[in-house]
């Protein structure tokens, strides 16, 4: 193989690629505008959401006034819970069910003093989850207070008394701030893979599928190149203008949600970390990239290649869910899958505690692929039935 | 006279060259099937089919874009098989369905062929010069190709097949689809080529494209050869009038044939 006719192949590639507005649009503006905007608004309104959440009054379902008519004038007076005062559990039930309530309170006198409150919720309905936090809170700071009114008539002091431990928790950073960092944490990596993923499957599959469809292929067939020289040279054509995406998706996001007043904590991320996501990105463009050099080397025009290139979408999109919610615990094995394995190592990278092994096990595990892949691709382009395919 | 320089040396010769395709049931299919031919220097070699005939199938076996099931070719002196760079260093192809790249001008196109054909910057700008000047193409050198009329285009492609000065010129249909005037363009720089000692093979359905440019012609039907030779040589022998009668006469006797089988 001669590296200076990959270069000349290479080079033309890339100067087609400049040239279509298409590129510009895939691998500018959507990584520079596009992905921050987007991020950005998720980020709003996620803050907003929140915001209006912690502002909500939560509308409580209260049976059983009269078994501790304290309690229930606690109710009445904490200023986030509205209190619905009602007879008997069934009509409280039914209330609930018509989504009249976020929580049901029955309190029930179990003894001369002593009382029994049970709590009904709906897990995963975050209206239900918050009212439930705050009440607890409430029948926490009711129950050290009776405790203190009858120890005190013990002539006896709660605080004395009270274990020898306090426990404190102290919120460190605005709740932008831990917004924001806990967003890019999660979303970074995966935008990054989105634009990696757009940017190579435009310019693959015209370059390849394309240059069939165009008949533009045998010229190049009956040159000095060889079919390595050829597929070696689209690849890092892909490559190229795929890590740059990459570059400006990071870029775009950083800097982009940092001009929009979003606060992303990651003042802390130097060379090291930059370098660390370098090695981490790297091999996973080259698996994109070459994985869409096979699509297109097998598809007969460049629509067909689209097509086949959606399930490759669709499961980085799967991909970027499954590692968003934080459900994939496989321990030291995700790093050894390619895909999650650099959005979780990136996420480590962010957090600015990337374990030296997860990003060893990861380079290795997504270089050896994208080697596979691309020695691949050389074999598909050299069979006759996958590249004249009838 | 149509071959002043006949008699020359062989530049292409192709010995029961064949090609089996299978079908995705298993079947086979002899696109090319023992064609066996030879052509010389300065010489038009016609190959004359119905579509599906075979044609293109047997100039891809010779560009190395395909590789033979079976029989060999040498081009230039060099087997396709064993030496296909070298092979493809000695030919110049072209089809009028093969596009260009629309985003590069007429001169990168050239650039970027020459290159890959092998030319030295110094060899590059000098055949640029020549080709410009021969093909009259110096006023839209730099204009993109996409801008390009089809005329135009089509001047750039003979361009891109002769950048590297090749001695075997390998033309598939290369007039179909175009408009008269652009075809025309194209047979007289074929004929200038030949005149120029190339070796020249080209297939086409038009029969008097071959009647008008070709030395020397091959038939081909179901990817085999049923007539080769020089074209008067040929209506004698089957004592027909003209061209197209000799091939409805060869495709009467292909049909007949296969309804014996």
């Amino acid at each position: 193989m001669k590296w200076r006719n990959v270069a000349l192949l290479f080079k033309k590639e890339l100067k087609s690629a400049i040239r279509d507005r298409r590129t510009a649009l895939l691998v500018v503006i959507f990584p520079l505008l596009f992905y921050p905007l987007m991020l950005g608004t998720i980020m709003h309104f996620t803050g907003r959401g929140l915001q209006n959440s912690t502002e909500r009054v939560s509308s409580v379902l209260y049976v059983g006034r009269k078994a501790s008519p304290s309690l229930a004038d606690a109710f009445r007076k904490e200023e986030k819970v509205g209190v619905r005062y009602l007879e008997s559990e069934r009509e409280a039930q039914k209330a609930y069910e018509r989504g009249e309530g976020d929580v049901v309170v029955l309190a029930e006198k179990t003894g001369k003093d002593n009382l029994k409150v049970e709590l009904r919720y709906s897990r995963w309905q975050s209206e239900s989850e918050l009212a439930l936090s705050r009440i607890q809170e409430l029948l926490q700071a009711y129950l050290k207070g009776r405790m203190e009114t009858k120890l005190a008539e013990l002539g006896l002091d709660y605080r004395e008394l009270s274990p020898p431990l306090q426990v404190e928790v102290v919120n460190t950073g605005t709740e932008n701030l831990q917004l924001g960092r806990e967003m890019i944490k999660v979303m970074l990596p995966y935008f990054i893979v989105l634009a990696i993923m757009t940017a190579a499957m435009g310019l693959g599959a015209e370059i390849t599928a394309g240059e069939k469809e165009k008949r533009t292929i045998s010229t190049l067939l009956v040159s000095r190149l060889s079919r390595e020289e050829i597929v070696i040279g689209k690849f890092l054509a892909v490559f190229v203008v795929a890590s740059f995406a990459a570059f400006l998706a990071v870029v775009g996001l950083v800097y982009g949600l940092s001009l929009m007043g979003f606060q992303l904590g990651l003042g802390g991320m130097g060379p090291i970390s930059l370098g660390e996501m370098v090695l981490t990105l790297l091999p996973l463009v080259g698996i994109l990239s070459s994985l869409v050099i096979i699509i297109g080397s097998f598809a007969r025009t460049q629509k067909e290649a689209n097509i086949y290139q959606t399930p490759i979408l669709m499961t980085v999109v799967l991909i970027g869910i499954l590692s968003m919610s934080g459900g994939l615990e496989m321990g030291e094995i995700v790093f050894l899958l390619p895909l999650i394995n650099s959005l979780e190592a990136f996420k480590e990278i962010i957090e600015g505690g990337a374990s030296l092994s997860h990003l060893g096990l990861t380079f290795l595990s997504n270089f050896t692929l994208a080697g596979l892949s691309i020695y691949f691709s050389i074999r598909l382009f050299k069979e006759e039935k996958i590249l004249f395919r009838n | 006279m149509k071959n002043p320089k006949a008699g020359q040396s062989i530049t292409v010769r192709a010995e029961g060259l064949t090609k089996i395709f299978h079908t995705r049931g298993g079947d086979e299919i002899r696109a090319v099937d023992d064609l066996s031919f030879s052509c010389r220097s300065g010489e038009i070699m016609g190959i004359l089919g119905p579509n599906g005939a075979g044609k293109t199938t047997a100039l891809r076996m010779l560009t190395t874009i395909l590789s033979p099931t079976a029989g060999k070719a040498t081009v230039n002196g060099y087997r396709v098989g064993q030496s296909p760079q070298r092979v493809r260093d000695s030919v110049g192809f072209l089809a009028t369905e093969t596009g260009l790249y629309e985003r590069l001008t007429a001169e990168e196109t050239l650039n970027f062929f020459g290159r890959i054909n092998g030319l030295s910057e110094k060899e590059l700008g000098k055949r640029k010069k020549e080709v410009f000047q021969t093909l009259d193409m110096t006023d839209f050198a730099r204009r993109k190709v996409g801008d390009l009329s089809t005329g135009m285009k089509q001047k750039l492609s003979l361009a891109r097949s002769i950048i590297h000065d090749p001695p075997i010129l390998i033309f598939d249909e290369p007039t179909r689809g175009l408009d008269v005037m652009t075809a025309k363009t194209v047979t007289d720089y074929v004929k200038r080529f030949k005149e120029e000692d190339k070796t020249i093979i080209l297939s086409t359905h038009l029969m008097n494209v071959v009647e008008r440019l070709c030395d020397r012609v091959g038939i081909l039907f179901e990817g085999k050869l049923k007539a080769l030779g020089r074209i008067e040589e040929l209506l004698e022998e089957r004592s027909v009038a003209d061209l197209e009668e000799l091939f409805f006469s060869l495709a009467e006797d292909s049909k007949v044939k296969k309804n014996q089988r």
